[in-house]
């Protein structure tokens, strides 16, 4: 892990003292060391910030989408894990990063863990997490202690995920981590969602999106939301969708988000990590992915030949047989 | 704001089912109606007349008529309402016909939806703003796909009437189908002696450039003005030397398979069609020549006397714009071998084609004319045998849903008939020629008496019947044909031991149809047939407009249909290009580019490319759409993520207030 936390400052550095990049953006330690945070770095001297491990779970390219026009010719680099790769993809699928103004360091990734799911093993503040090997150690403010597999402490993204390696990269930060043979993808939580009734289905939706507070802190963790102030959402006229935070409006809020990244998402899981009231976000991206990979055998964010699967049409696509 | 609703009766059509003159009442009471008035037939003369007087008595601003189809009035009702000062586009219909009368029996309920969608009518009237119409100038040059009977003859009209017309013809020549036939029925009058002459005329006309071994690459734009991208052909001479000597073709040392002749005998690597070709120039068959494939060889281009071969030629594309584009593409034989097993897939050497025995019955084709068993051709020694027994069967690839094809070819009847009267005048009166059929389609003029004259002065003995088996079997010495079939008007099965046994194939699309009609975006059905705006009222027109139909690309059509057609698409593009200007429909979409996120989406998903990436004085790029390119499809509307795109005449507060309308309530 280390190796790879000094490859990225050996790139990054390089890159930086070469003027290859304007600023480069990673992962460093957040003023509470169980957490990770984006980190901006401008000069090859300040590289020794930047980190690597089971924290850095935040999607870094949805400030390229965001920076990229400000100011409008900067050249950026980028640490992209297999899940962020693959929305790097997406965005340039559609031109909406410039290939030749970015420089990305891709990092094979063994999967990143859920802070929450460790906080919920304490009653305290969780304030530091440290690593070795598969063995996780949270401790809190008062002292407490605890170990953990690892494995129990990822996000359910990274339990099914099938692209540990980055799909696209300028440079390696370590040799590619086995991969699945079969890329099949699997859906596990959403098959059951799926085998629920229509009712069920209502009151599970219902249930999750009724504390929902429309910080939008989802849609600009989401690397691939790129309409910015001009979103929908907010728009009141035409009030497509209702000033009224209810469940209903809730639930249309995030169909539209939903739709709008429908076959650029790949479920990199940013939008679930950054709800602060936890809403189950991954229950529409991931549903909308199994419809478009059972449909049309497509998934998104995986070739830079290939366009948004909303944005093509070809005689035989399965239309209206679902 | 001052609206006017009229509810139309349609005879009973829409007041058998719903209460038009209740729900035209009850309008009244909606916010901004001043005026209600149920009519019998609104759109006949006193209907019309009604509404403008209302417009004009009460000062209507606004008008909702409850009919039927869009589709059907809209036009009419929007030069209503313009007659009498208000603009067309302050005007919404509201379909309470198809949508509603014709789909239900319940006459309450009919008339509460009938009400209901009148009411969502009245609120989008109240959200519509006048619109005018663009002015775009109009290329006045045609261009004609295909250069068959139909696209010679829509070329010849157009150009007789001073219009410039390019025909581009993928083949050397000109031509088409009815170059290859060889009588004509119900006239038996030789096919090239009416059809060459055309072909002449139509290579001799100021006013037409033929395009012949060229494809339609890419079209763009739109009625009025379309650009077009052609693609040249390598001929592998060039046709600017060669001046058809067919020298070439007498020394090409390398055979080919006659596709003008349906493989019934063989051509060289470097070849013309047939004699009266036009234009008569050479084209190397690339795959079979010896100098591409083993790279020797080079006899064409010592023997030339014009120094045409030019080995290094290269496909070239030429940029075209037109007014117009007329599809004549013509068709196909169906393909029987792929689908008939029980007629010996094609391996059968004495089962063929009609368009096979039609070359074989030509003067200038493989035979000379000499009707022949094929399996007794290229024997050395021996003379090849006539046949004394010809089974005609038909409807193969016709009216046979096994095979996928349910339609009826419409002229396999005819020329069955008469190359069973021409195998009799060919090979003797004493020959035995039975046609297995399954109904007699004789319907144009003089047609039926052609097929009784087969009947009874050429004693053609017709059986009403399919063949369910032919199989190769030697009798008495001699290889036949065995056709085992039924006779359904006798109940038997039947065994004619045959000589010779012609397929009345029928007609598919032309290859290629279906990839062409979706560069120039029009619909085509399973078959790849070309569709017509509408079957009775705008049988030559497409759905796209500018483009035009005439001949088989559209349906299986005879000579007589497709000439006629194609002076009647002649005449629909002389009335489209008349005019100097054409007005394009306001209803377009535009873009609030300050709320543009350029995320390009509706420039990936327009049909038509009328978004394009503009720049603006800082240097970034927002959408913008070309108004004469933009067709108001909205297809960009519902993708735009921001909503800022607007189809104009279909707002998304319009929309809204409809749904509202509905909901609410």
């Amino acid at each position: 892990m280390s190796d790879r936390q000094a490859k990225i400052r050996e790139l990054a550095a390089a890159a930086l003292a070469e003027d290859r990049v304007d600023y480069f953006i990673g992962w460093k330690q957040g003023i509470n060391p169980s957490e990770a945070i984006p980190a901006f770095v401008r000069s090859a001297d300040e590289v020794d910030q930047l980190i690597w491990n089971p924290l850095s779970h935040h999607n870094l390219t949805t400030f390229l989408k965001r920076k990229m026009p400000d100011p409008p010719n900067a050249r950026i680099g980028v640490c992209v894990k297999g899940c962020d790769s693959r929305t790097l993809v997406a965005l340039l699928q559609e031109e909406l990063v410039d290939k030749e103004r970015i420089y990305v360091v891709g990092v094979p990734c063994d999967g990143v863990i859920d802070r929450r799911r460790v906080e919920k093993e304490f009653a305290d503040e969780v304030v530091d997490i440290s690593f070795s090997g598969d063995v996780v150690t949270a401790t809190t403010r008062c002292g407490d202690s605890k170990e953990f597999a690892k494995g129990d402490m990822t996000f359910d993204h990274c339990n099914t995920c099938r692209y540990p390696n980055p799909v696209y990269a300028d440079d390696m930060a370590a040799d590619p981590v086995p991969e699945p043979e079969d890329r099949t993808p699997m859906w596990g939580s959403i098959e059951e969602f799926e085998a629920l009734s229509p009712a069920e289905k209502d009151a599970k939706l219902a249930d999750a999106f009724e504390t929902c507070i429309r910080c939008f802190a989802c849609i600009h963790a989401c690397p691939v939301c790129v309409c910015w102030d001009q979103c929908v959402n907010r728009c009141r006229r035409p009030a497509l969708v209702g000033q009224r935070v209810d469940t209903k409006e809730n639930l249309m809020f995030q169909m539209v988000h939903m739709f709008h990244v429908a076959g650029r998402c790949p479920s990199c899981g940013a939008c679930d990590r950054a709800c602060p009231v936890e809403i189950p976000l991954y229950l529409l991206h991931r549903k909308m992915n199994k419809e478009l990979y059972d449909m049309l055998g497509f998934e998104p964010g995986v070739s830079l030949e290939e366009k948004p699967a909303f944005q093509t049409f070809k005689l035989d696509d399965p239309f209206g047989e679902h | 704001m001052r609206i006017g609703v009229f509810v139309c009766h349609c005879g009973t059509n829409i007041a058998g089912t719903v209460d038009s003159r209740g729900i035209a009442a009850r309008a009244a009471e909606l916010k901004d109606v001043v005026h209600t008035e149920d009519l019998i037939y609104t759109c006949s003369e006193p209907g019309q007349s009604a509404i403008q007087k209302a417009i004009i008595e009460k000062g209507l601003t606004r008008v909702v008529v409850a009919a039927c189809s869009p589709h059907m009035h809209e036009v009419t009702f929007r030069r209503t309402v313009e007659g009498a000062g208000l603009n067309p586009y302050l005007f919404e219909m509201a379909n309470i016909r198809e949508h509603c009368s014709w789909i239900h029996d319940d006459y309450g309920l009919a008339t509460e939806k009938a009400y209901e969608i009148l009411k969502m009518s009245v609120a989008k009237v109240r959200q519509l703003e006048a619109l005018v119409p663009n002015e775009v100038p109009v290329n006045k040059d045609v261009l004609v796909i295909g250069g068959g009977v139909a696209g010679i003859q829509t070329a010849l009209d157009l150009a007789d009437a001073g219009l410039k017309v390019t025909i581009v013809e993928r083949e050397t020549t000109i031509g088409g189908t009815m170059a290859r036939l060889d009588k004509t029925f119900p006239t038996i009058d030789c096919s090239a002696c009416i059809l060459t002459p055309r072909m002449v005329d139509a290579a001799q006309h100021e006013n037409i450039e033929i395009m012949a071994y060229c494809e339609v690459d890419k079209v763009q734009g739109y009625v009025g003005n379309f650009t077009v991208d052609i693609r040249k052909k390598a001929a592998m001479v060039d046709w600017v030397k060669c001046i058809g000597c067919e020298i070439c073709v007498q020394k090409c040392p390398a055979k080919a398979p006659d596709v003008f002749n349906v493989g019934l005998a063989e051509t060289k690597a470097i070849y013309i069609p047939f004699p009266q070709a036009v234009p008569k120039r050479a084209a190397i068959q690339v795959e079979h020549c010896r100098w591409f494939q083993q790279g020797k060889c080079k006899v064409c281009e010592r023997v030339c006397p014009a120094d045409a071969i030019d080995f290094e030629q290269q496909d070239e594309y030429v940029q075209k714009e037109f007014g117009a584009i007329v599809m004549a593409t013509g068709l196909d034989v169906f393909p029987w071998e792929n689908h008939y097993h029980e007629y010996g897939s094609g391996n059968i050497p004495d089962v063929i084609s009609g368009l096979q025995y039609e070359r074989m019955l030509n003067a200038s084709g493989p035979t000379s004319g000499h009707v022949v068993r094929p399996s007794t051709q290229g024997i050395k020694g021996q003379e090849p045998e006539e046949p004394k027994t010809v089974v005609f069967i038909q409807c193969v690839g016709s009216r046979d849903e096994s095979v996928g094809r349910p339609y009826c070819s419409s002229v396999c009847c005819m020329y069955t008939a008469k190359q069973a009267i021409l195998t009799k005048s060919h090979v003797g009166m004493d020959t035995e020629v039975y046609v297995f059929y399954i109904d007699i389609r004789a319907t144009g003029k003089g047609y039926e008496e052609f097929v009784k004259r087969a009947q009874t002065e050429f004693n053609v003995k017709y059986v009403r019947g399919r063949v369910s088996k032919l199989y190769e079997d030697v009798i008495d010495g001699s290889r036949k044909v065995i056709v085992r079939g039924v006779d359904t008007l006798l109940g038997k099965q039947v065994e004619v031991a045959a000589d010779l046994v012609v397929l009345a194939s029928g007609i598919t699309s032309a290859e290629g149809a279906i990839p062409l009609a979706q560069k120039l975006n029009i619909s085509y059905d399973e078959w790849g047939f070309f569709k017509e705006s509408h079957p009775k009222l705008r049988p030559v027109e497409t759905n796209t407009a500018g483009v035009f139909l005439a001949g088989a690309c559209q349906s299986p059509k005879d000579i007589p249909t497709a000439v006629a057609q194609a002076s009647g698409t002649a005449a629909k593009v002389l009335g489209l290009l008349s005019r100097d200007k054409l007005k394009t429909s306001p209803q377009i979409a535009i873009v609030e580019q300050n709320r543009c996120v350029s995320c390009w989406k509706c420039v990936e998903v327009c049909p038509f490319s009328a978004p394009q990436k503009q720049e603006q004085r800082d240097g970034t790029f927002k959408s913008h759409i070309i108004e004469t390119v933009c067709q108001g499809c909205g297809i960009c509307v519902a993708t735009c993520p921001v909503n800022c795109i607007t189809l104009k005449g279909f707002t998304t507060d319009a929309i809204i207030d409809q749904i509202e309308e509905l909901l609410l309530a």
